[in-house]
């Protein structure tokens, strides 16, 4: 925790120094404020009821250096109580237990950028995002998504990336980042990418090796490589496929190591609803997968949502999150408004379930009660931008 | 027209109305029509931008850096607070926006296309169409009418192709001047649906400019959308490197 203090200490320091010296724009801030409440009737062994509160807010910090630099830096600030100590708690994240909160800070970005007339380096603490796909993501292996948490920032990475432009439509990319363990020192990830934009439609193309001993399980060969392609197309319906095949020695069924998704997404009665559907196979050991540094632990699963706009300040949306081979479902209800500028509210409820549940007959799913040790979840949060 | 409002708050659509001159006669439908396409007559247009949206009692106040080029070509840098590091590039017909929440471009387009521009009264189409009307649209003169005390020719447009958002314009063309003072866009079924207002046109570099306009999005109700546009420069060079994918992300 110290240590956080004293690198956000420094990030502020010298967010409120260095505009002095820069020609080109000074040093900004921005960020966003939230302030959260949540219930939540718990199931399995989790109390039957419980709540919670937390503020938090995330601090970006960004200064242009001359012409050809910049400065980007950004910390998470979290005072939590109740289910959401609780759950900070359970995932291991430095904390400062004060007299009635727990407080945490989060280091999210620290990365440098150079740039020339057509290319780009950074390094740092940084989001390196692979793939179209919004909802699964097979292709953003260094940044799992899960749906069951929209709101989640992308996780950083800590690494070097080369980016060469030589049109406005096309870009290739080189990269090498840490491994998932920051202790183990002869573990890393390097890759390549292309990126090609048409009117329409884009592609991405995907290459990246991993040396790890523990990862995916690999006793045998610390060697893991990943090849990965993203399409996407605007054709008045929006279409998406990203796939990630990983390949390890110790993949038994090769098949495993594949992890794809395909969907759609499409508005009506002038634009007031949006309908999207996306379809994941999630290999037993792919990106998607638990083993392989996602969540999900069977292969088949649909997202399916609507969203309908009363305006363009108001809108609400239901989604279900279904696990298709143990049949079991979370469906997702939201509601956003913009009270006044900058100020918004947002309601969310998840209700897991499962056949269990339903028919009382031992088959506990994924995504039900049990294992979310949820059955029913109610967040609400302002949200405010400055 | 619709492509003037786009200059306007896209800087792709760089709103000029200065090279209309006053007419004596009645000049023929595909003359006005011209010169209401031909009025972007600045290769490049630079301003601070305001963006004053005002709905239901609420107002929000969005204020941006605007860059625009050749009417095909534009970049804009939000700056308030709420939208800080929210930039938008239009390059030929394609509209991107990167957002500093995901920290990625993204193209807007297919359904995406008919959503408000940041919660303003315009849409995104409205923003990323850069034929001219006289390709897209059959015109005929309307006869006159005053708008605000203005003597304004009006034009009657009809859509050649089904597929336009707008099948049926209106404008009001200043006879003196050739302002763009106010048009009316409708639905096929002759549903009004937006209204625009030019609110304050200034002098500049000895050409007219619209400085002050507004949009009104008629199915939204007790709403209206004021651009500002200050500190404008116009025919400027800017650099290529300004309308790019990389800018987004700089």
């Amino acid at each position: 925790m110290k240590h956080l203090v004293l690198i956000s200490s420094i990030l502020i320091t010298f967010a409120l120094t260095t505009p002095a010296q820069n020609k080109s724009g000074g040093m900004s801030f921005s960020g966003v404020f939230e302030s959260a409440v949540s219930a939540t009737a718990g199931a399995g062994d989790a109390p039957a009821v419980s709540y919670g509160i937390e503020e938090y807010a995330n601090i970006r910090m960004q200064s242009r250096i001359g012409d050809n630099a910049t400065f980007f830096g950004a910390v998470n600030l979290i005072a939590a109580g109740g289910n959401y100590a609780v759950r900070a708690s359970s995932l291991g994240v430095d904390i400062d237990n004060g007299q009635n909160y727990t407080a945490m800070i989060e280091l999210e970005r620290l990365y440098l950028r150079l740039k020339s007339e057509t290319v780009n380096f950074d390094a740092g603490l940084m989001r390196l995002p692979f793939g179209f796909s919004t909802v699964w993501g097979p292709s953003d292996f260094l940044n799992p998504k899960n749906p069951l948490k929209p709101d989640a920032r992308p996780r950083a990475i800590l690494g070097g990336g080369l980016s060469w432009f030589p049109n406005d439509d096309f870009k290739m990319q080189g990269f090498a980042v840490t491994g998932r363990d920051p202790l183990a020192p002869n573990s890393g990830i390097a890759g390549i990418s292309a990126d090609r934009h048409w009117d329409r439609a884009s592609i991405q193309a995907l290459y990246s090796f991993e040396r790890s001993e523990n990862f995916p399980g690999t006793a045998l060969n610390p060697w893991t490589h990943r090849a990965g392609l993203s399409l996407k197309a605007d054709v008045e319906i929006g279409l998406v496929m990203d796939m990630l095949y990983t390949y390890n020695d110790n993949i038994e069924d090769k098949i495993d190591g594949l992890s794809f998704s395909a969907g759609f997404d499409y508005s009506l009665f002038k634009a007031k609803l949006v309908v999207m559907a996306e379809y994941l196979y999630s290999g037993a050991a792919s990106s998607t997968s638990m083993r392989g540094g996602g969540s999900f632990i069977n292969e088949n699963y649909l997202y399916t949502g609507l969203v309908w706009r009363f305006s363009d300040f108001t809108n609400a949306g239901i989604a279900l999150i279904s696990g298709i081979d143990d049949a079991s479902f979370t469906p997702m209800m939201t509601f956003n408004h913009d009270i006044s500028q900058g100020v918004s509210l947002t309601a969310m409820a998840q209700i897991p379930l499962d056949k269990d549940l339903l028919f009382n007959d031992g088959n506990r799913g994924e995504f039900g009660p049990t294992n979310i040790r949820t059955h029913f979840y109610l967040e609400t949060k302002i949200k405010v931008r400055f | 027209m619709n492509k003037k409002f786009v200059s306007v708050m896209m800087v792709v659509m760089t709103a000029a109305f200065t090279s209309v001159n006053a007419q004596n006669k009645t000049p023929t439908a595909e003359e006005l029509l011209a010169k209401v396409d031909n009025n972007e007559v600045y290769k490049t247009a630079e301003y601070d931008g305001e963006l004053i949206i005002d709905h239901n009692n609420r107002k929000f106040v969005k204020t941006m850096k605007a860059w625009v080029r050749d009417n095909s070509d534009s970049f804009i840098e939000f700056l308030n607070p709420e939208d800080k590091g929210t930039k938008y590039l239009k390059k030929g017909g394609r509209l991107y926006v990167y957002s500093p929440d995901n920290e990625g471009v993204m193209l807007i387009s297919g359904h995406m296309l008919k959503e408000s521009m940041m919660g303003s009264d315009m849409s995104y189409e409205d923003a990323v169409n850069n034929e001219t009307l006289a390709s897209r649209y059959n015109a005929v003169v309307g006869g006159t009418e005053k708008w605000r005390e203005r003597d304004a020719w009006v034009l009657d447009l009809s859509a050649k192709k089904k597929t336009e958002s707008y099948p049926k314009r209106k404008l009001w063309i200043d006879k003196e001047n050739g302002d763009l003072l106010h048009y009316e866009l409708y639905a096929l079924s002759g549903a009004k649906l937006k209204e625009y207002n030019l609110i304050k046109a200034e002098v500049i570099n000895g050409k007219r400019f619209p400085v002050e306009v507004e949009m009104k999005d008629l199915l939204r109700k007790n709403s209206k959308t004021t651009m500002k546009m200050n500190n404008v420069i116009l025919d400027k060079p800017i650099p290529d490197a300004v309308f790019s994918q990389r800018n987004l992300e700089r």
